[in-house]
């Protein structure tokens, strides 16, 4: 347990609650829009303040050193930092490049040789051109996506 | 009947419908190994090429390729804990623990000879049943359509997670974000924030994705170890494969229940074929003597989503030939392909081509077997996927999810979204919320927001009062306070 797990459920009840909000005073939407939404919503919220009660009360029963435990988990920064970059290589040099150009980059720098890079890289060229374009038909935009035309 | 039965298998073993079958099975697993892509990816894919063929031909082209789509998917979800298409996240949940624990290759066994055997099972039911089920069908309207969703997230959200409030939550936030976009009643885009990508709600794909593979592909970068844990890899043999398939007989109950449970849902109309695994899983849990050891590894938890994952297929595919009305998006699509082979499916359809209705469980029948067999000779080298080091394997998975989610729809927001989906995913995984029962809440959101319109303006709030529907309410109560009848019970006398 850790009481980092109250702000999920908390933000989560906030944001739907300044949803609902927002769509039936300030967008105006009908009862008839809004009333199944409402409904979800109400009863995600109820839920949500049941979860945060019932979390503070485990935190009382529990000792200090279990709420402090984590889960067996872990993320580094760094790890979630290499995966967005996937996001500013696409970016930069579309869809058939740039995961070519990420995996080279990321690989090389992770350790594997030349040789491991520029196939892996070489296959995502094949899979995204040969078998997504060619094969499968799917247009997946060859030019950067800044690209004007 | 018998007759009818052994003249639409002559049809469907002639040399040409079995050879475009053959044709169609590496296709479908090819797709179904790629996630993102789906089933009716599949279809959508093979309608073209199906133009001039004969109407069972093309057919049995489409149909074997959407059978086999459910195997190759299978094998991700297990090996890399990337669910193929949206039914398989069941999948993971025990599957890919299991690979993890070096056990991959039973796991692959245990869910190709259940999808096999339980795609024959749905077959099955479909032959007999397709003359007699119009009048049960009918019996379902929007109330019970309706309970029966809300029924499904209930089931998995109480019964698949550790904190069954934590399920609640998450399988209503997945209700919640499917009522994004343009409301099905008068059509004003509802929370759409002026983002026109969200006009049409969030998508499938980028949120089945995100959920999913994000949080273990970060795992993998961040720890850079294989998938199999060092020292718990044991060398994938056929022997294993076979070990896994003969534990589907160890749990015929499960099996049966499963597939039983895959079938009903595949035929409602409207329900969604995305409920059956997930259902099947949270039943199997229920019943099980050590229900907290799911979710760590157990072999159960793979044979009860694939048994009815693609027992459901033979399900769908009743209403879909009996009433013209398509069980899954999937068949509606199919629905499209019959028409265009000058096909009318429904209650006429049945009385003119019964062979050729009784001949697609055939077809369906073949194709789980077929590809089963086929993954089951691929599976001791997909297996050495999970010997790759994660600094390896997880540049790689994360490229093709961006691909995948993009190609689903051609939006670069699908990308995105993925991201989005993925930050959710880490932290409902790091706090225990029930990412399948968010999944599954999202699929049926839609479904049970017109349920309840429909039930709302055809009965009033009286809707509930309807027998079908007080039945399915009680039995769905026993079913979810059962296994938590002390705890009940103690309430009960505390209040």
């Amino acid at each position: 347990m850790n009481r980092a797990e109250l702000i999920f459920p908390a933000a989560l009840s906030a944001v739907v609650a300044l949803l609902l909000f927002s769509g039936y005073f300030v967008l105006h939407y009908s009862f008839k829009v809004i009333a199944f939404p409402l409904l979800t919503g109400a009863a995600l919220c109820a839920l949500c303040l049941v979860d945060i009660v019932m979390t503070m009360r485990s935190f009382a029963a529990q000792p200090a050193a279990e709420q402090a435990q984590d889960s067996d988990r872990t993320f580094s920064l760094a790890s979630l930092a290499w995966a967005l970059s996937l996001l500013l290589f696409v970016y930069a040099f579309g869809f058939v490049f740039g995961p070519a150009l990420y995996l080279l980059t990321y690989l090389r720098i992770h350790g594997s040789s030349w040789a491991l890079s520029f196939g892996v890289a070489g296959a995502s060229l094949a899979v995204t051109w040969g078998l997504f374009i060619n094969l499968l038909r799917i247009l997946l935009p060859i030019q950067p996506l800044w690209w004007p035309w | 009947m018998l007759g009818v039965i052994a003249s639409a298998g002559g049809l469907v073993f002639q040399p040409a419908v079995l050879i475009t079958m053959l044709l169609a099975l590496p296709i479908g697993i090819v797709i179904g190994l790629l996630p993102g892509l789906s089933g009716i990816t599949a279809i959508a894919f093979l309608i073209p090429f199906s133009y001039g063929m004969e109407p069972l031909t093309g057919l049995a082209f489409l149909l074997a390729a959407y059978a086999a789509v459910s195997q190759g998917g299978s094998i991700t979800a297990i090996l890399l804990g990337v669910p193929g298409e949206v039914p398989n996240a069941a999948t993971v949940i025990d599957g890919y623990q299991l690979t993890k624990r070096g056990h991959g290759g039973a796991a692959i066994g245990a869910a190709l000879m259940a999808s096999a055997l339980g795609g024959l099972f749905g077959c099955v039911v479909l032959a007999f049943l397709l003359p007699v089920m119009q009048p049960v069908i009918l019996s379902f309207a929007s109330p019970e359509n309706f309970f029966l969703s809300l029924a499904g997230v209930s089931f998995i959200a109480v019964l698949g997670a550790t904190s069954p409030v934590r399920g609640l939550v998450a399988g209503m936030l997945g209700i919640f974000l499917s009522l994004f976009g343009y409301d099905p009643v008068e059509g004003v885009p509802r929370f759409w924030m002026g983002f026109e990508y969200l006009l049409d709600g969030f998508r499938l794909v980028p949120l089945a994705l995100g959920l999913f593979a994000l949080p273990e592909i970060l795992t993998l970068m961040t720890t850079g170890r294989s998938i199999a844990q060092p020292g718990k890899v044991e060398p994938i043999t056929y022997r294993q494969v076979a070990e896994g398939a003969l534990a589907v007989f160890k749990h015929l109950g499960i099996f049966f229940r499963s597939s039983v449970l895959g079938t009903l849902i595949g035929i409602m109309p409207g329900v969604g074929g995305s409920t059956a695994p997930f259902v099947a899983y949270a039943a199997a849990r229920q019943t099980a003597e050590n229900p907290d050891t799911f979710g760590q590894g157990r072999i159960e938890g793979v044979i009860a989503p694939e048994a009815s994952s693609n027992a459901k297929e033979g399900g769908a595919l009743v209403p879909t030939l009996s009433l013209g009305i398509p069980g899954s998006s999937s068949m509606a699509l199919l629905l499209g392909a019959f028409l265009i082979f000058g096909l009318q499916p429904g209650p006429d359809f049945l009385k003119k081509h019964m062979d050729i209705a009784i001949a697609l469980a055939w077809i369906v029948a073949f194709a789980n077997v077929a590809s089963s067999f086929g993954m089951f000779l691929l599976s001791r080298t997909l297996t050495y996927v999970t010997r790759v080091p994660g600094r390896v394997l997880a540049p790689i998975l994360l490229a093709i999810i961006v691909i995948g989610s993009y190609s689903t729809d051609n939006s670069v927001a699908d990308v995105f979204f993925a991201f989005v989906f993925g930050t959710l995913g880490v932290v409902m995984e790091r706090y225990q919320y029930n990412r399948a029962a968010l999944l599954l809440g999202f699929v049926l959101g839609s479904t049970i927001e017109r349920n309840y319109h429909v039930s709302m303006a055809a009965y009033g709030a009286s809707f509930v009062l309807r027998p079908v529907s007080i039945g399915i309410i009680a039995i769905a109560l026993i079913l979810i306070l059962w296994p938590n009848r002390k705890r009940v019970a103690l309430l009960w006398r505390r209040a």
